[in-house]
């Protein structure tokens, strides 16, 4: 199953469609369809954004409570995850104020990723998928945050930056300079692995 | 600029995107650990306080991002529970009840329980070993989500900058009761429980732990036999906290589940 393939479907309830109802009452239906639904997408969006693994679980905890009561104020007209994606923005800013949780790794310093030749594609696709998380992490959490929105969620620049509160010449801008250090450090990593 | 302006994604790093969407779905249990803990920290209330009041979010232009939402590392009982589920987790006790009594060196894990009211049932803070804390619980007592979009509010927004706040002796103050009406209840003292929810009630009748409280309350008339009281009692909890999470763990409990 793709987290990120958009596919999902559930009653009412779709990150490109509108919802059709609200429920205002007990234990809102919604919620729980959001959070069997989301979930996947809120757990690797947090990953993204450089939350490590060890703490995704309280972190996507904290997420789905904050939800919970801000949920009437979720426009049902609108696709859902950029929303989700604000709180997962928020709380990994939080995160990272922590210096703890601060994860500057100057690209002299990554360790290589090896990404040669793989015993199936499965395994392979761990590696790509540990290689972008290690460039990822040479990105401020800005340039990353853009990143992860507009080129791994598929969001437009537009609701890129109103999610995310910029306007839209610093959004490009941001992408235009994540682009250009993902792709840096990509290359890097793959030189110091010696692979393709 | 425009998109069209920018350079195009490599091929590269397409790949290295496509394969990251791809990742694994969250395992099963993880996903229903996770569930677990959200309805307990929910069931026990607005967090630190809460800032739903805050902001105006709603208020703004389109699909406003949330505003002000609080997470459950804000403040004393919510931060609790987080380290209960935490400890569970590192027990190898996923998916068991809270209540259950957290030791240090837990000799066994806990067995699972169904989720009904005593799922929701923090573990009594001083149980709780001071090694056993996770990363999550020395965030700032109070850590607020805020929008990037938000509007100003008239509220002061606290964030992990500022300095903790000094220790909410109200709040140790209502957990200590509702801990005292926990024992009770394990005890099976069901009038000591009462006793204790009732000077809760009389102390902070517009208290933070008044989820809680109420649950608790409504348990022990149930196992004091006062099935009525506890009908009525669940009746106005339902009636106070229609959006409470701890709806269907009392319906159980009365058994009154639709």
């Amino acid at each position: 199953m793709m987290e990120g393939d958009g596919s999902t479907q559930y009653k009412g309830v779709n990150h490109t469609e509108p919802v059709a109802a609200a429920p205002s009452s007990g234990l809102s239906p919604s919620f729980r369809e959001i959070y069997e639904a989301e979930l996947s997408y809120v757990w690797h969006t947090l990953r993204r954004l450089g939350v490590r693994d060890e703490d995704l679980e309280d972190l996507t905890h904290d997420l789905f409570v904050a939800v919970y009561r801000r949920l009437d104020d979720y426009d049902r007209t609108r696709a859902i995850r950029p929303w989700l994606f604000g709180f997962a923005y928020r709380l990994a800013a939080d995160y990272r104020r922590l210096a703890r949780h601060r994860r500057e790794v100057p690209l002299g310093e990554l360790e290589p990723v090896d990404a040669g030749p793989t015993m199936d594609q499965q395994l392979a696709r761990a590696h790509q998928r540990k290689l972008l998380q290690l460039a990822l992490d040479c990105l401020d959490l800005n340039r990353r945050a853009v990143f992860v929105m507009h080129d791994v969620d598929g969001c437009s620049m537009p609701d890129v930056a109103e999610v995310l509160g910029i306007q839209l010449a610093t959004g490009y801008s941001r992408l235009r300079s994540a682009r250009q250090l993902v792709t840096a450090a990509v290359h890097r990593l793959r030189a110091k692995g010696g692979h393709e | 600029m425009t998109t069209e302006e920018l350079e195009p994604l490599t091929t590269e790093i397409e790949a290295l995107i496509a394969a990251d969407r791809d990742s694994s779905p969250v395992p099963e249990g993880v996903r229903q650990r996770t569930m677990r803990r959200v309805e307990w920290t929910l069931a026990a209330g607005p967090a630190g306080g809460g800032s739903d009041g805050g902001n105006n979010a709603g208020d703004g232009p389109g699909n406003a991002v949330p505003d002000a939402a609080t997470t459950a590392a804000a403040g004393g009982l919510t931060k609790i529970i987080s380290v209960v589920a935490v400890s569970f987790k590192k027990n190898g006790a996923a998916g068991a009840g809270i209540h259950a009594s957290v030791t240090e060196h837990q000799p066994t894990p806990l067995a699972p329980q169904p989720l009904a009211i005593t799922s929701i049932t923090p573990t009594p803070p001083t149980l709780i070993p001071s090694n056993h804390l996770s990363p999550m619980v020395t965030l700032p007592s109070r850590t607020t989500i805020v929008p990037p979009n938000a509007r100003p509010s008239s509220q002061p927004i606290a964030s992990a900058d500022e300095p903790v706040p000094e220790r909410d002796t109200d709040l140790a103050a209502e957990r200590a009761l509702l801990v005292e009406a926990r024992q009770a209840m394990s005890a099976g003292n069901s009038a000591g429980a009462l006793d204790a929810v009732n000077r809760h009630a009389s102390r902070f009748p517009a208290g933070r732990l008044g989820q809680e409280r109420e649950v608790i309350a409504i348990r022990a008339l149930v196992a004091a036999g006062r099935v009525g009281e506890a009908r009525a009692r669940a009746q106005r909890f339902k009636t106070n906290f229609p959006k409470s999470m701890a709806l269907p763990a009392i319906d159980t409990l009365l058994g009154t589940n639709p």
